[in-house]
């Protein structure tokens, strides 16, 4: 019970500095990969490069050739430039629309690198690997507010691992991963009204639950082989973690103005905040990469990216003190969600041109959807993704700064056919995300 | 003599024919005629009126298709009068602090009688399988709908003696959709017992009459649509009283000593029969008490059955008729049945079976005409068992706060008619891979569904409204199947559980008594 709870404030430090915010979904599913500039600015094929800190994120195995201590100190900014939605026949209907909520989230990232000998380095990295922020404006117009109005997902991974370098061409890390989490669902519910024979908006609940509440170990591991200096192989793997949530849900009436309908919507809404309970599978990964310097200060990077995505099959939310809170519906008042997501693959490709103490780069991705079509709703409509990106930066041995953009071309997600929420219609989506790290190496 | 009818017809009715097919060219199918009862004709909450009528599943998919000419009889709607003999629309209304069923308008007369040429949904309330082939020559007073929609019982009409299923032909439609055979058994549920020939129709004479009636409706490059009978043990009718007894405050089962529910009391039948004399014992599980014990009744001065307290053990409330049973339908040879509104279990079974006979015969003549069958009884039960949720929007069977059913515990509302229009289409898509837009169905959903006049008068405020105003004799089995029902005069009020319990009771019902006087 302890240690947890110290972790906890070395992450409360971590929230201070502005770490811990909401963060859109992306890559596919809720995974974030962009937890680095230099690794952005290369298509995030960075499994067999992984030369600067953030390999502790990426693949610690490549801290076994970083001499010094160094910290880094990132940052990405996402910004959701397009997000949208379309309505189609027979729900919610043709011409309806939708607008996702736009701001910029940011992200912020530590690593630092610790040599304790000449072949055993200590890293720590603070990160997001998962996260989600899918909120819709318009209120009580969203025509998809009685599924979901706002889906969030916060996350933060304390990451310690020890590399150990084992020949001058070969080196393995191991290390524990610690994620705190929250997640928050707000929709809104619909009650048949007799007197009107229609459908009303009669109230809206919020499911919040706390970061400190939530938390759950997990490990990665990697290993990185250079059998020449101009060429890399890496992989690295960071496990699943299942962690269970309680937090509070909060019923609040929405007032039609028919005295008896709302009477009777008053009589069943539970009262004050009552407890609720869900789960959440976040998924293993697996990052394969090979690296190769083709001319002098020229470094291409190729990547495959596997992701258990199936180990998010459900979605369930429970309230354990209310009246078939346990129960699914229709007989309870449980969420019981099939989501049945699949295993998925990222491919990448990355550039790195060194210009002396400048560098550039530029990368290109295409990350396949974990998501069924039929589970593509007002929650989450993913889709398959394409990333462009370009960065520099200027480094030296002390210090570096660097620089990178990501365009991601969600594609258009059309929902026809089968449908779990019954929902129907066309998502666009498109994000930036600008992302720069400073580092001081010592 | 049909023949020539038909042609003569043909000749009355090619012009506009030829036009409607030249301008809807570019439609999966140009022509499109429903036949059925008063589901397909647009009947809910007791009457059929044009609202309602625009609003019936035919109406939808006729839409959905582009079909611009569809006709339907409609039936103009007007304010609420005090004339029984008038049927009258009922909505879900504010009793007291309760929700009761009240009417609030009158149905009006045909508003398109002269249309010289049959009408597109000839779906007729009312209507059993062999009505379809036999009501050459409708009877205004054995079913005013009938002769209204089928217009054949004068010499002098292009119509007559045109069955439904030879003016459905007449239209030479390409899309025909065929959903009959609920009347074939829906009078042993109204009537709490079924007799053969007498309140349902025996199974070989409905497999003759419906093989008849598909034989009518088949026809080279004709795409026929057919619907099973739905489970009728899912209507609010059936299955909103429980067999127990109800704190008429909550609506929650009155427990008795050893903890368990309190069985109200039945007459027994051949197969649960009471002890040796005794009048009155407990009804068994799985018994189903209809509305009609809840419906006031003019023969019992306004009250219903539960609220003079029959069925109600005199131990659990001291009603005036407390101790007797509750009644059992009857059968008196020759051809009599005094109604009842208990249906033992194996009553439930015999109808049960009966449903399945029929939907099986009804499957098999479907195949072999190569007709699309939807299985509107296995939709249904999975209804009842799940809701129909779209877009988060949860629609349920039971009655007053469900949303599938209509203010008459019956028939479906307008929102359960764009399902199954709904359904209909993938069916069709799915067998002859088109793609007819499925219906929207924000507007049914959000979309008030109330008599013009009575938003006006402020309908849902319980000082409006009600005041002097009829209820309803509902669910008296007195005169109907599925169509409709009977009004009578005098001051009424709603009992138990055809009412929803919002707050404290204390007060309500005097209240509603005042103000109906």
């Amino acid at each position: 019970m302890i240690r947890p709870r110290r972790v906890r404030h070395v992450l409360g430090g971590l929230v201070a500095a502005g770490l811990l915010v909401a963060a859109p979904a992306f890559p596919a599913g809720f995974e974030i990969f962009t937890q680095g500039a230099r690794a952005t600015g290369m298509g995030l094929a960075f499994a067999a490069v992984a030369d600067d800190p953030t390999a502790i994120f990426y693949n610690p195995a490549g801290l076994g050739w970083q001499q010094h201590f160094s910290v880094e100190l990132g940052s990405s900014f996402i910004t959701k430039l397009s997000g949208d939605f379309h309505g189609a026949n027979p729900f919610p209907g043709d011409g309806t629309v939708g607008d996702q909520h736009k701001t910029t989230f940011v992200l912020p990232t530590f690593y630092l690198v610790l040599p304790l000998t000449n072949e055993i380095n200590l890293g720590i990295g603070a990160f997001s690997q998962y996260g989600l922020g899918y909120r819709w404006d318009g209120g009580e117009s969203w025509v998809g507010r009685f599924i979901s109005s706002n889906a969030v997902i916060k996350s933060v991974d304390l990451n310690p691992v020890l590399s150990w370098r084992l020949t001058p061409q070969i080196a393995i890390a191991g290390g524990a991963d610690y994620r705190i989490s929250m997640v928050q669902l707000e929709k809104d519910n619909a009650t048949y009204d007799p007197l009107t024979d229609s459908f009303a908006d009669t109230s809206h609940v919020k499911l919040d639950s706390s970061i400190w509440d939530n938390h759950k170990w997990g490990w990665n591991v990697g290993i990185m082989i250079r059998p020449a200096p101009e060429f890399s192989v890496g992989a690295a793997y960071r496990s699943a973690m299942t962690i269970n949530y309680t937090g509070t849900a909060t019923f609040t009436q929405n007032l039609t103005g028919d005295p008896v309908l709302d009477a009777i919507v008053a009589s069943k809404l539970p009262v004050g905040k009552r407890a609720v309970t869900t789960s959440i599978g976040f998924p293993a990964s697996m990052n394969l990469g090979i690296s190769s310097t083709i001319a002098q200060n020229t470094t291409i990077a190729l990547e495959a990216d596997w992701t258990e995505w199936s180990k998010f099959q459900s979605l369930n939310i429970s309230f354990p003190d209310l009246p078939g809170g346990t129960t699914c519906a229709p007989n309870g008042i449980m969420v019981c969600r099939q989501t049945n997501w699949k295993d998925s693959w990222a491919y990448r490709f990355g550039v790195e041109q060194k210009l002396g103490k400048w560098s550039l780069r530029t990368g290109f991705y295409i990350d396949k959807t974990p998501q069924p079509a039929a589970d593509a709703g007002p929650i989450l409509a993913d889709n398959d993704r394409t990333g462009y990106t370009f960065g520099f930066g200027y480094n030296t041995d002390h210090w570096g700064i660097n620089l990178a953009d990501l365009y991601l071309k969600v594609k258009d997600r059309t929902v026809a056919g089968e449908s779990t929420d019954n929902f129907f219609g066309t998502y666009h989506e498109s994000v930036n995300i600008a992302i720069f790290g400073l580092r001081f190496s010592f | 003599m049909k023949k020539s009818l038909l042609h003569r017809a043909c000749a009355a009715f090619a012009g506009s024919v030829l036009v409607a097919t030249t301008a809807l060219a570019a439609n999966a199918f140009q022509k499109y005629v429903a036949l059925g009862d008063s589901i397909t004709a647009g009947y809910q909450a007791g009457c059929l009126v044009m609202r309602h009528q625009d609003r019936s599943y035919p109406s939808v998919l006729a839409g959905q298709i582009g079909i611009a000419d569809f006709e339907q009889p409609l039936f103009a709607e007007g304010p609420l009068s005090n004339n029984p003999a008038i049927e009258k629309c009922l909505c879900f209304v504010v009793v007291g602090n309760s929700i009761g069923v009240g009417a609030v308008s009158d149905q009006l007369g045909p508003t398109n009688l002269a249309l010289p040429r049959p009408y597109d949904n000839l779906g007729i309330p009312g209507a059993a399988s062999f009505d379809l082939v036999d009501l050459t020559v409708a009877d205004p007073n054995a079913n005013p709908y009938a002769a209204a929609i089928l217009r054949n019982g004068s010499a002098g009409s292009p119509l007559y003696g045109l069955s439904p299923v030879q003016q459905a032909d007449l239209l030479s439609p390409d899309l025909v959709t065929l959903w009959i055979g609920a009347n074939d058994i829906l009078g042993a549920v109204l009537d709490g017992i079924q007799v053969d020939g007498v309140n349902t129709t025996p199974l070989d004479v409905f497999q003759a009459k419906y093989a008849e009636v598909v034989n009518g409706l088949t026809a080279a490059g004709r795409t026929l649509v057919i619907l099973n009978v739905p489970d009728l043990r899912v209507i609010p009718f059936a299955t909103t009283i429980p067999p127990v007894v109800l704190d008429p405050n909550t609506n929650q089962p009155v427990l008795g000593p050893d903890g368990n529910p309190i069985p109200l009391l039945g007459p027994g039948n051949a197969t649960y029969p009471c002890p040796a004399g005794v009048a009155a014992c407990p009804l068994p599980a799985g018994t189903l008490v209809t509305l009609g014990a809840e419906s006031p009744q003019a023969a019992l001065g306004g009250q219903s059955l539960l609220g003079l307290g029959f069925g109600i053990p005199c131990a659990v409330a001291p009603l005036p008729m407390c101790g007797n049973p509750l009644p059992d339908g009857t059968f008196i040879p020759p051809m009599t049945i005094a109604p009842g509104v208990l249906l033992y279990p194996d009553e439930v079974s015999a109808i049960s079976q009966r449903v399945s006979d029929i939907n099986t015969f009804i499957a098999s003549t479907a195949s072999s005409a190569g007709a699309i069958l939807v299985d509107a009884f296995t939709f249904l039960d999975q209804v009842k068992a799940n809701g129909y949720t779209i877009g988060g929007v949860t629609v349920e069977t039971t009655f007053a706060t469900g949303g599938a059913f209509s203010a008459d515990g019956f028939h479906p509302s307008g929102i359960s008619h764009t399902i199954v229009a709904d359904q209909i289409i993938q069916a069709i898509n799915a067998a002859k891979g088109l793609s007819i837009p499925r219906p929207d169905f924000s507007g049914v959903l959000f979309t008030p569904d109330l008599p013009p006049q009575a938003v006006g008068a402020g309908i849902g405020n319980p000082e409006t409204l009600w005041d002097g105003r009829q209820l309803l004799e509902l669910f008296d089995r007195s005169s109907m199947r599925l169509d409709g029902f009977e009004l009578f005069d005098g001051p009424h009020r709603p009992r138990g559980g055809v009412t929803i319990v919002v707050g404290p009771r204390s007060g309500g019902d005097e209240a509603s008594a005042d103000r109906s006087h």
